[in-house]
């Protein structure tokens, strides 16, 4: 491997890690999927793109899609619904915010792909809207209201899981 | 159409619980280990789970092989000559278990920013930080080679051809020659000076994971050859946060223990009286 691609694979892997995360690639399963995504990169023109995340975005989108089909194919790890409630920050540190991100991973998974991708790619892969757009393939305006859903729902789905205060509980505070 | 707050924005009105949750999904990364198994997966040109299934049939193969091999030698009355085996012989099973090493290529310099083709994406955290001359991060590829270990003997080693950290002094790079049998170094001086090479990519742009990765780099290479350079990126990555005082006592301590250090100027630089 050429001293550029391996610069360029360490630059990446941080963003293609965290794309593959929450676009519901298991934990077990993550070094393999980022190994696809940087393989096909390779193969498929790693350098000289212009918009380089949107290219890596798109074989990050194909690679966990298939990682997932595989993972439900196989079943390695029953589906197992997590505790609903989480304990508060103050009692276990790091571990609270480790538990309350699964509760996360699992309320992205209610939502449509589309919604999902919006979702992932602004407020975890830091994208700009613009970029979300091109990354995406969708119009922009589609991508604001994909993002406006996915907002919706994951505070509905956290506040479900008592994860984040409901609007009546912060009124009475 | 405006471009709406990140809920990890502090400023955006989302509940602080839900934040401090995106920023820690926005931090997840590979470890230096997994970042390590991504590079030298993505050198295969054959997909991850094939190479280790074809690895095991080769290991299998060789190792049919090998017994094979021992019981001519055997039934012709060679098992016990002096003659080493020759060059064609079945390769062992390490050569053929092991990942190819050498994913980061040992002359990429520390400071190099590879040939850039994310211009597009250039603002964002993610790529790497363009540095301008006047606050460009601790470089070794601008500074005369320096012998290891210390203190610095009266000659100078020869001078490599390139001067990066990547290149770990006190580790022979490994050849190709090498008798494939060799127990595989772990972890590898490959992983120090990736780990170390991470680092420098954010020293500039994002201190703090700098300054994580310095000590990731502490607990799983303790007495890494790199020290010197770990300890010069903390103090920058301290020195950026504006965490002055931890970073002066880091640098008084640096003196001491690396009186010879090429960092040395640098680092008082950053650090004024």
């Amino acid at each position: 491997m050429s001293p550029e691609h391996a610069a360029l694979i360490v630059e990446h892997a941080p963003f293609v890690w965290r794309v593959l995360v929450h676009l519901g690639v298991p934990q077990r399963r993550l070094e393999d999927a980022s190994q696809e995504v940087f393989l096909v990169a390779l193969r498929d023109g790693f350098r000289g793109r212009s918009a380089f995340q949107s290219f890596l975005f798109g074989v990050c989108r194909n690679v966990a899609r298939s990682q997932r089909r595989r993972y439900r194919e196989e079943s390695e790890i029953p589906m197992e619904e997590l505790p609903e409630t989480v304990v508060q920050p103050a009692q276990e540190g790091q571990l609270w915010v480790k538990r309350a991100h699964e509760q996360l991973l699992r309320a992205l998974d209610g939502l449509d792909e589309a919604q999902r991708e919006v979702f992932v790619l602004f407020e975890l892969g830091e994208l700009s809207m613009e970029e979300v757009a091109r990354a995406t393939g969708a119009p922009l305006s589609s991508c604001y209201s994909r993002l406006y859903v996915a907002r919706e729902h994951i505070q509905a789905e956290l506040r479900r899981r008592s994860l984040a205060p409901s609007p009546a509980k912060e009124a009475k505070s | 159409m405006t471009e709406p707050k990140r809920w990890s924005n502090p400023s955006s009105e989302v509940d602080p619980v839900l934040r401090s949750v995106l920023l820690y999904g926005r931090n997840l990364e590979p470890t230096s280990r997994q970042l390590q198994a991504i590079l030298r997966g993505s050198e295969q040109r054959r997909p991850p789970a094939l190479r280790r299934r074809f690895a095991a049939v080769v290991v299998a193969a060789a190792a049919v092989a090998c017994v094979g091999v021992a019981w001519a030698g055997y039934a012709s009355g060679l098992l016990f000559t002096p003659t080493p085996p020759p060059a064609t012989s079945a390769p062992s099973p390490q050569s053929h278990s092991t990942i190819p090493s050498s994913p980061v290529n040992r002359t990429t310099p520390l400071s190099a920013s590879p040939a850039d083709p994310t211009d597009a994406n250039s603002e964002t955290p993610n790529t790497a930080p363009r540095p301008d001359p006047a606050t460009a991060p601790l470089s070794t590829a601008d500074i005369p080679p320096r012998p290891h270990p210390e203190p610095a003997p009266a000659t100078p080693a020869p001078a490599p051809a390139t001067l990066d950290l990547a290149l770990a002094p006190a580790a022979a790079p490994s050849s190709a020659s090498a008798p494939a049998s060799a127990p595989a170094p772990a972890p590898s001086s490959e992983q120090d000076a990736a780990l170390l090479q991470q680092a420098q990519r954010f020293v500039t742009a994002d201190p703090a994971r700098a300054l994580t990765l310095t000590r990731d780099h502490e607990l799983h290479f303790p007495a890494s050859p790199l020290a010197e350079e770990r300890q010069a990126l903390r103090i920058e990555a301290l020195a950026r946060l504006g965490r002055r005082p931890e970073a002066a006592r880091d640098l008084a301590t640096f003196d001491q223990r690396f009186p010879h250090s090429i960092y040395r100027h640098r680092l008082h630089a950053l650090l004024p009286e």
